[in-house]
């Protein structure tokens, strides 16, 4: 192969590469995730400007999980009085703590969440929505974590940036790529 | 001779034909026979729109309109007395002593509950009524429910000739429209409205369970939505639009959140965060009922520019004591509009009744309305 070519080939492949999206998926090899019936979503910590960013993403995935026919997903004031009884530390319970709550919600596991952005982006000439989000599932018997994913969807993309648009897709759209990409690593 | 017998059998002719006519009238077979008129009283209108609103001439202008359509209206003076001597200040919904009270001093049969979800005043304004009527019944139940909601710009046509500036205008086209509907029930039995159609407010993610298809669970109540929104009333809109559509749906046994809220009082069941299995089965005995829907309500704006509405909803059944409907849905009164705002929704309570009814038909999926399955 001529030198040119060669060194197109590896640009386009590095170029091809960078465009990849990299997921940092961790899945437990002894743990039986078809044996997981019962989940229950715990309030997220919300990093995001949106105070209640939260609770909208928590929504989506809760609706997408129990979508799925899969899982059965406890009710969020189920999960909020069992939270308030065991007087647990959402959103970052100890292990000890997650096995009391499955214990008292009859569920097989617990998922803890951080949302780290939720809404507006902005560059110097376009705006986007973006959502960036970690989830972690932890076994409702021994507390320990068994599946752990990230997710970030939204931005400003390049169109955006040669074109100045505004706005991009809706913010709800983004929440719910966002979740199905969690999903996807999930019951990969 | 001949002509006076062709005269006179011509004349026989002529009646027997009457005569078959006005019995085929009567016999009108396979038509069901008039409803028994309904003797109504009217609450005042509750406020839900968030802020100051005409209260007062509203229920005046709605007790004049129904009085104009000579409905059976118990007059406001006998009624206000009625609450008053037995202490009843709640006028929102009716309650089972309520009830009682109504039934047996003022001869009820059904209350007009009518609620002001939107008002704004300025051009082009805006307003949105809902109205339910409730059964004086043992258990109060919504035996009807409507909503009219217009904005001054929902038809400007061209040149802006159709658009209506005055806010005094508006008000009195929408009361009056309600009182056409109400009479309509009335006289015809004739169902509410279905708002339009769900198609773009659909909710994306459902969850069903088939247990929703036993047409054994019936009797549903609809529970206080948490209010998120810094919007005062929100909750109580899109509960009241859940009750008219499930009303509507003819699916459903809907209890009246007067009945609800005086059972959660009474036992002194608080709601924080949501419905808890524990909570919505203990209601549910005390009510009676299979069903429990409640949820949270994210966003509702609905000033001069596109409405925005977020919400979250789900279905709670006693025998199983879990969740058997959930769903978020969120829409803007310019969703899927691209030509010349044709198809733009103006009112938020129209873009939350739209999407609340998509909401309702998925819940009620193959079920199909009760009377048609002989209850």
């Amino acid at each position: 192969m001529r030198p040119v070519l060669k060194h197109l080939a590896i640009f386009f492949a590095a170029l091809a590469l960078a465009g990849c999206p990299r997921h940092r998926t961790y899945h437990n090899p002894n743990m039986d995730f078809g044996s997981v019936r019962t989940i229950a979503v715990l309030p997220f910590w919300n990093l995001s400007k949106d105070p209640q960013g939260g609770d909208r993403v928590r929504d989506v995935l809760v609706n997408a999980l129990l979508a799925t026919n899969s899982v059965y997903v406890v009710p969020t004031g189920e999960v909020a009085r069992a939270v308030s009884r065991l007087a647990i530390a959402t959103p970052t319970p100890s292990s000890e703590e997650v096995v009391k709550l499955c214990s008292m919600l009859k569920a097989d596991a617990v998922v803890v969440g951080v949302l780290k952005e939720y809404g507006e982006v902005r560059t110097s000439s376009a705006t986007a929505n973006v959502v960036a989000l970690s989830l972690q599932m932890q076994d409702g018997g021994t507390g320990k974590v068994v599946w752990a994913g990230a997710s970030s969807k939204g931005g400003v993309g390049w169109s955006a940036r040669l074109l100045g648009s505004t706005g991009g897709e809706p913010v709800n759209d983004v929440t719910e790529q966002a979740v199905d990409d969690l999903l996807e690593q999930l019951f990969k | 001779m001949i002509s006076s017998s062709s005269s006179s059998s011509s004349r026989l002719g002529w009646r027997a034909a009457a005569v078959a006519v006005a019995l085929l009238a009567a016999c009108r077979h396979g038509q069901r026979p008039a409803p028994a008129p309904l003797k109504l009283a009217v609450f005042p209108v509750q406020n839900a729109s968030g802020g100051a609103a005409p209260i007062r001439p509203l229920t005046e202008a709605l007790d004049a309109a129904l009085g104009a359509r000579g409905l059976d209206v118990v007059p406001r003076g006998a009624l206000d007395a009625v609450l008053a001597q037995h202490r009843m200040r709640f006028t929102g919904g009716v309650d089972r002593p309520m009830a009682k009270v109504l039934r047996e001093e003022l001869g009820v049969d059904a209350m007009l509950v009518p609620t002001l979800e939107q008002h704004l005043a300025d051009a082009p304004p805006k307003i949105a009524i809902s109205v339910r009527l409730v059964g004086t019944g043992d258990r109060p139940v919504v035996l009807w429910a409507d909503a009219v909601a217009r904005s001054g710009d929902d038809a400007p046509g061209l040149l802006a000739r159709g658009l209506v500036r005055s806010s005094g205008e508006l008000d009195r086209t929408v009361v009056g429209e309600v009182a056409r509907r109400v009479d309509a029930y009335v006289r015809a039995r004739s169902s509410g409205d279905a708002c339009g159609d769900a198609g773009r407010f659909q909710p994306r993610r459902v969850f069903r369970a088939p247990v929703l298809d036993d047409v054994g669970r019936r009797s549903i109540a609809v529970l206080p939505f948490v209010n998120d929104t810094p919007r005062r009333s929100a909750g109580d809109v899109i509960l009241g639009q859940f009750v008219a559509q499930l009303a509507r749906s003819g699916s459903f046994e809907v209890l009246d959140p007067g009945f609800v809220r005086e059972e959660l009082l009474g036992y002194r069941i608080v709601l924080e965060g949501g419905v808890s299995v524990d909570n919505a089965v203990t209601l549910l005995s005390l009510l009676d009922a299979d069903l429990v829907l409640s949820g949270y309500v994210r966003e509702y704006t609905g000033g001069q520019g596109a409405p925005r509405v977020e919400f979250t909803a789900y279905v709670l059944d006693r025998k199983t004591g879990e969740l058997v409907y959930s769903s978020s849905s969120m829409g803007a009164g310019n969703d899927g509009v691209f030509f010349f705002g044709a198809g733009r929704v103006r009112a938020a309570s129209a873009l939350s009744c739209r999407m609340v009814r998509g909401i309702v038909d998925r819940i009620v999926g193959d079920r199909g309305r009760s009377d048609q399955m002989g209850h």
